[in-house]
């Protein structure tokens, strides 16, 4: 058997699910679903259902998932 | 069978029988001392063995990853496949700084070069790829050749330190290898990220000074970079940074020496993702003074001088993180600094210049998956 002598990383990897956060330009109501291909801050998708201003990609971020 | 302990002034028994004292004691102390150093030899080839495998593994798939994104829908993929081997071999002599007088341009023009060979490859043996495509084809081609080179030198090492029995060359490998792992692991996660064209956390600068850029006019300025013109408190803000949504850092140096010729400004703040210390919070946001920039020294180099003859103040605001984090999708506490970062610009630019004066914002950073 060998031993890690010198340290060894952490092995303990975090798994993180990506998430994609939709804003309207002018009302700021975000909404937040999971990342498609093809999404990229700051595009802009869609109008504003409440608004009718643009609803633009504001945040990508991955997050861990907790479990409860 | 009695067993006696007498500890006495140099003289350790187990038992009372000496041969027995003698087996038990003294002959593991001679063989500890004769053969220790060849046990932990021993110990530490067996382990580093171990971490080569696994980097031999990581490289393959990163490899083979690569293969399967840049040949995706093609019809001719040995040929793809030979010029991507001929690829991971590539390698960059650094200039001769003997008389370092001038080596930033020369390391410059050769970091340039390479860049430029890159892209012009990737257009000739993809020539229907749009540009976000051909710069994740360039992307993904970095990470693997970076594995492949890390991969080599720890081998390398390893072989060299096994073939002399060298202890010392093995005990050193072995120390650095916790923190190669770490890198190795980091360029793991960064190629699915790359691939997928999301933000990684090194985009913070990008995402700050873009969001900043929106609904204004962009211009090209230097290769992958571009500016717009705006207002903040009545300053005129000239905001840099690189030219997304692909994965590139463009060129902040030679943009900022122009822009600082041209306009004159009063003040140069720079944004950055920054290395985190072990115990400091991901996504904390500092304030410093002096150029926020990474890479190879050539930008660094250049915004410096330009600040300095111009006597232009520099200041700093970094967002912390690890390298993992850094060149893997962005994390939810860097993506949330955005409002914190644009405080104290607005705080910064009040506090430290006039109405009419002029201010330019350089964002630092790969801008995948960022638009301006």
């Amino acid at each position: 058997m060998s031993l890690p002598i010198m340290g060894a990383p952490d092995k303990k990897r975090k798994k993180l699910t990506v998430y994609t956060i939709e804003e309207c330009i002018d009302c700021k109501k975000p909404t937040k679903r999971e990342f498609k291909d093809g999404d990229l801050v700051h595009k802009i998708l869609a109008k504003c259902k409440d608004c009718d201003n643009n609803i633009m990609i504001s945040l990508i971020y991955g997050e861990e998932i907790k479990k409860n | 069978m009695d067993l006696i302990f007498i500890i006495g002034a140099g003289n350790a028994q187990i038992t009372s029988n000496p041969i027995i004292n003698l087996a038990i004691v003294y002959l593991p102390l001679a063989l500890l001392i004769l053969y220790g150093q060849k046990l932990q030899t021993w110990l530490i080839t067996n382990d580093l063995s171990k971490t080569v495998g696994r980097l031999k593994e990581m490289k393959d798939k990163s490899r083979q990853e690569t293969i399967d994104h840049i040949t995706e829908g093609l019809d001719n993929k040995e040929e793809t496949i030979k010029r991507l081997d001929s690829f991971l071999e590539y390698f960059t002599i650094m200039p001769v700084d003997l008389d370092p007088a001038g080596v930033v341009n020369k390391l410059d023009h050769i970091m340039t070069s390479r860049d430029m060979r890159m892209k012009s490859e990737i257009k000739q043996l993809f020539p229907d790829l749009d540009e976000l495509k051909a710069n994740s084809v360039e992307n993904v081609i970095e990470i693997a050749t970076s594995f492949n080179f890390v991969y080599k030198i720890v081998r390398h090492f390893y072989l060299v330190g096994k073939k002399t029995n060298n202890f010392i060359i093995l005990a050193q490998l072995q120390m650095i290898i916790p923190f190669l792992m770490l890198q190795a692991d980091a360029l793991t996660q960064a190629m699915t990220t790359f691939k997928k064209n999301q933000p990684v956390g090194d985009a913070i600068g990008p995402m700050v000074v873009g969001k900043l850029m929106l609904e204004h006019e962009k211009h090209d300025i230097a290769v992958d970079t571009v500016y717009a013109e705006s207002d903040i408190s009545g300053r005129k803000v000239i905001l840099v940074t690189a030219k997304g949504p692909a994965g590139t850092v463009g060129q902040p140096g030679n943009a900022v020496q122009e822009l600082i010729q041209k306009e004159n400004p009063s003040l140069l703040i720079m944004i950055d993702a920054a290395l985190r210390l072990e115990g400091e919070k991901t996504g904390e946001v500092a304030e410093g003074i002096g150029a926020a920039i990474g890479g190879i020294g050539v930008d660094k180099f250049k915004i410096e001088e330009a600040a300095t003859n111009n006597n232009i103040p520099v200041y700093a605001i970094v967002v912390k993180q690890t390298i993992v984090e850094a060149i893997s999708i962005m994390t939810k506490d860097i993506a949330e600094s955005v409002d914190s970062v644009h405080d104290i610009i607005h705080r910064i630019i009040d506090e430290r210049t006039k109405p009419n004066d002029k201010v330019i914002i350089v964002g630092v950073g790969n801008t995948i998956g960022v638009i301006q």
